[in-house]
């Protein structure tokens, strides 16, 4: 019923996965986030694409938060980026920020997984 | 107009965003709307109302010159969002614990919450352009 308000896009790269999200995610669409994801934050970095995410709610928030602290017991990341003005801003608002990694776009989401790769080699 | 169940919740937020870009070209407005919206009535929905009985949920949006007036009438059992204890957010932090937060945040979006209690709870919220 709800396959299309939240379209999930999956592509595996070599160092990150990329996850590009479409739509909105409530308390409707959360389990496919939740479904899709977990598996993935638990074997390699991932990148999730905001750009084209028009609502997410408390709900949707809570599940990055669970999503990255995962990945964060595996010893990976979970990068958002191109989030719009106001998500940024409640993520802030409710004093979140500084538990995302948060990039304002996907290059620079890539630079970041690029550049930690980088430091782990030396 | 619509019955207690989540389901029914993902269209109206779907719906508001087109309403609201009809009457402001604030896109900002847009996701405050909704997500005042969404997370008020899915407090109704999962706290006011048992599970197993179909109840109604009222929800009024209109658009004036400076502000959108939004009314949520419901018959459940008493709450008001002002009274609501906040989440100590460093908790939340250390804890990494989000239940609580989306009567926060709405606390954030809203300019003006009244509300009132007659057989079920009357919110009158003001969402300024």
């Amino acid at each position: 019923m709800f396959d299309d308000l939240l379209k999930i896009t999956v592509k595996d790269e070599r160092r990150y996965i990329l996850v590009s999200l479409v739509g909105i995610i409530d308390n409707n669409t959360y389990l496919d986030f939740v479904k899709r994801c977990t598996p993935l934050v638990n074997k390699k970095n991932v990148i999730i694409n905001f750009q084209e995410l028009k609502y997410i709610s408390s709900t949707g928030i809570g599940v990055l938060l669970k999503l990255t602290s995962l990945s964060k017991m595996k010893g990976y990341r979970v990068v958002i980026c191109a989030l719009r003005e106001p998500i940024i801003r409640i993520i802030k608002l409710i004093k979140m920020d500084k538990l995302f990694m948060i990039e304002e776009s996907m290059e620079d989401a890539i630079d970041l997984i690029n550049s930690d790769y980088k430091k782990k080699k030396k | 107009m619509f019955n207690n169940d989540l389901t029914n919740l993902t269209m109206l937020v779907k719906n508001i965003e087109s309403f609201i870009q009809q009457h402001s070209e604030n896109a900002k407005l847009v996701y405050k709307v909704q997500l005042v919206v969404d997370e008020i009535v899915t407090n109704i929905i999962k706290y006011g109302y048992k599970k197993e009985e179909e109840n109604t949920i009222i929800v009024n949006i209109r658009s004036f010159q400076n502000l959108f007036t939004i009314t949520i009438k419901d018959n459940a059992k008493y709450f008001n969002p002002m009274e609501h204890t906040l989440p100590d957010l460093n908790k939340h932090k250390e804890l990494k614990k989000t239940g609580g937060l989306g009567i926060f945040m709405t606390r954030q979006y809203v300019d003006k919450l009244d509300h009132d209690y007659q057989n079920g709870n009357i919110l009158k919220i003001k969402i300024y352009k």
